[in-house]
């Protein structure tokens, strides 16, 4: 389980976040959704220790990781997989060898073994026979599925979303949510999602998080989130112009 | 809050006794001492930021797992790919050099010594500048460009994120390319530049193939061989560092990778003849 206990994180005069405390359960699936610059991307970014918060603590397992090292990050970072907004495929590896990556890094199985986990993560995902193919001559829905395929490798704990569906048509977006699902059900990993697409949230989500001014405003079961009277959330549920909002932000 | 509510954006004129006066004058000149304090502060930071990536890089350089197959490519990317501007260049240098030496010192009836002088001068101060020169043009644009572009497409995140040391990975084994290399490219473009110089100066200016030889061996030892190829080495440090730290401290999309790739090419260029003074006055000294 992931804990954030009382997170604070400034960039100079603007405050991101403002003392949240939001917890991930362990083998579900938690969204956190808010709009765009809300601080979303930093809650992930600080799961990975890529940014220290200001002040607070998160708890990884219970582990206090503020004092870590970059060893201690390093170390702890084997236990996730993480799908980046824009794939972040290696483009100068081909598709096998992107999701061979963090196998030949951190395993020391042969070819043939590696050989065979690729090919059945990338069966996982719908892509078969796409081994050998340029990362550049894949279509955005299929970067994200290979980036998908990279993430659960080597079969973390916790694997991270960051906006999996952003610029994807919504059939693809469909293919990509349920994809989502149907690997978190196959492995029991915790998942988190970042995402402002409050379809997919809902359509993958056991929990949802919504984040706005640096706090969060709700945090609690998705069909809770559905039903719920708050202003706030209610109006970017619909995205709806008229209400406590402030738009011109 | 609606659509309605947009905040108006249009500037107010101040007039009356609210205009700007002289002392608005006054507190412009008051934040220059803040202004140059500010520029020293980032300046500083950023020595701290290079000296620490460097310190870093060759910590990690040797660490396991040693990374071969990028080590290789690295090789025949210096090496390989910069072989005909290399060849080119050397050709050139040798020819100009010889017969410009050449004909001035016929004036003293000593332009017997050219080959001698050509040797001395290819292997202790052009050969490694110019082949360092003239690789830095091509590898520290290419390594910024490919490592900020890692950068801004968020790849060294992912390999952060897969618990792959980004620095150890990406840059160790790009420097210790670039220490190898660069020898061997100073190599080559000293043996093409008397290879020119020959031609002018027996072919063209009619010298005599043994007295050239002979001053060549007069001239040259090979302690003067081995300190401009140390020299060259240096260079090659110092090319594929500076590549690598531009393109991993690259910020803000395309432009900042055409910026990232600029900058390499400059600050390596004006620190490789800065280093080549301070080299050269040290081994004089």
């Amino acid at each position: 389980m992931i804990e954030f206990k009382n997170i604070s994180k400034s960039f100079g005069d603007q405050k991101i976040l403002d003392g949240i405390n939001i917890h991930f359960p362990k083998g579900k699936i938690s969204v956190v959704i808010g709009r765009s610059g809300a601080g979303k991307s930093v809650i992930l970014k600080q799961i990975m220790g890529f940014l220290q918060p200001d002040s607070g603590q998160v708890l990884i397992d219970g582990q206090d990781t503020t004092n870590f090292t970059p060893l201690e990050w390093r170390k702890i970072r084997k236990k996730f997989g993480m799908l980046f907004q824009d794939s972040a495929l290696f483009d100068s590896m081909n598709v096998w060898e992107n999701v061979a990556f963090p196998l030949i890094e951190h395993t020391s199985k042969s070819h043939s073994e590696i050989d065979t986990i690729v090919k059945e993560k990338l069966k996982l995902v719908g892509l078969n026979n796409a081994e050998q193919k340029a990362t550049a001559d894949l279509s955005g829905g299929m970067r994200k599925r290979v980036a998908l395929a990279r993430a659960i490798a080597l079969d973390p704990e916790i694997v991270l979303f960051d906006e999996p569906t952003s610029g994807l048509d919504p059939i693809v977006t469909t293919v990509i949510d349920h994809l989502i699902i149907d690997t978190q059900r196959a492995t029991g990993c915790t998942y988190i999602v970042i995402s402002h697409d409050i379809t997919a949230a809902f359509r993958i989500a056991d929990k949802i998080a919504m984040i706005y001014d640096g706090k969060i405003v709700i945090d609690a079961d998705k069909e809770e989130v559905k039903n719920t009277n708050d202003p706030l959330v209610k109006q970017f549920i619909t995205g709806s112009l008229e209400g406590p909002f402030d738009i011109f932000y | 809050m609606t659509l309605d509510d947009k905040p108006s954006t249009t500037p107010k004129v101040v007039e009356g006794k609210d205009a700007p006066s002289v002392l608005k004058l006054d507190r412009d000149y008051m934040q220059f001492p803040t202004k140059v304090g500010a520029e020293g502060i980032a300046f500083t930071k950023k020595l701290g930021t290079l000296g620490f990536l460097f310190a870093e890089s060759i910590q990690v350089m040797f660490a396991s797992p040693f990374r071969w197959r990028i080590f290789a490519k690295q090789l025949e990317f210096i090496g390989n790919k910069s072989l005909s501007i290399v060849l080119l260049t050397g050709f050139a240098v040798g020819a100009i050099l010889t017969l410009q030496l050449a004909t001035t010192m016929r004036d003293f009836s000593s332009e017997n010594m050219v080959g001698g002088i050509v040797a001395l001068v290819l292997s202790k101060e052009l050969g490694p500048l110019l082949a360092a020169l003239m690789i830095n043009g091509r590898v520290a644009s290419a390594i910024a460009a490919e490592i900020g572009t890692m950068r801004v497409t968020e790849q060294i995140d992912a390999l952060e994120a897969m618990s792959v040391d980004p620095v150890q990975y990406l840059i160790s084994p790009r420097l210790f390319a670039g220490v190898v290399m660069l020898p061997f490219m100073t190599v080559i473009f000293n043996m093409v530049g008397m290879v020119a110089s020959y031609i002018i100066a027996i072919h063209l200016l009619d010298l005599d193939p043994g007295v050239f030889f002979s001053k060549i061996s007069d001239f040259l030892t090979l302690g003067i061989i081995f300190k401009g190829l140390a020299k060259a080495s240096f260079f090659g440090l110092i090319l594929t560092f500076v590549g690598s730290y531009h393109g991993y401290y690259t910020k803000g999309g395309a432009a900042g990778v055409g910026s990232s790739t600029t900058s390499a090419v400059v600050v390596g260029s004006v620190l490789i003849m800065v280093m080549d003074y301070i080299i050269g006055a040290f081994l004089i000294a």
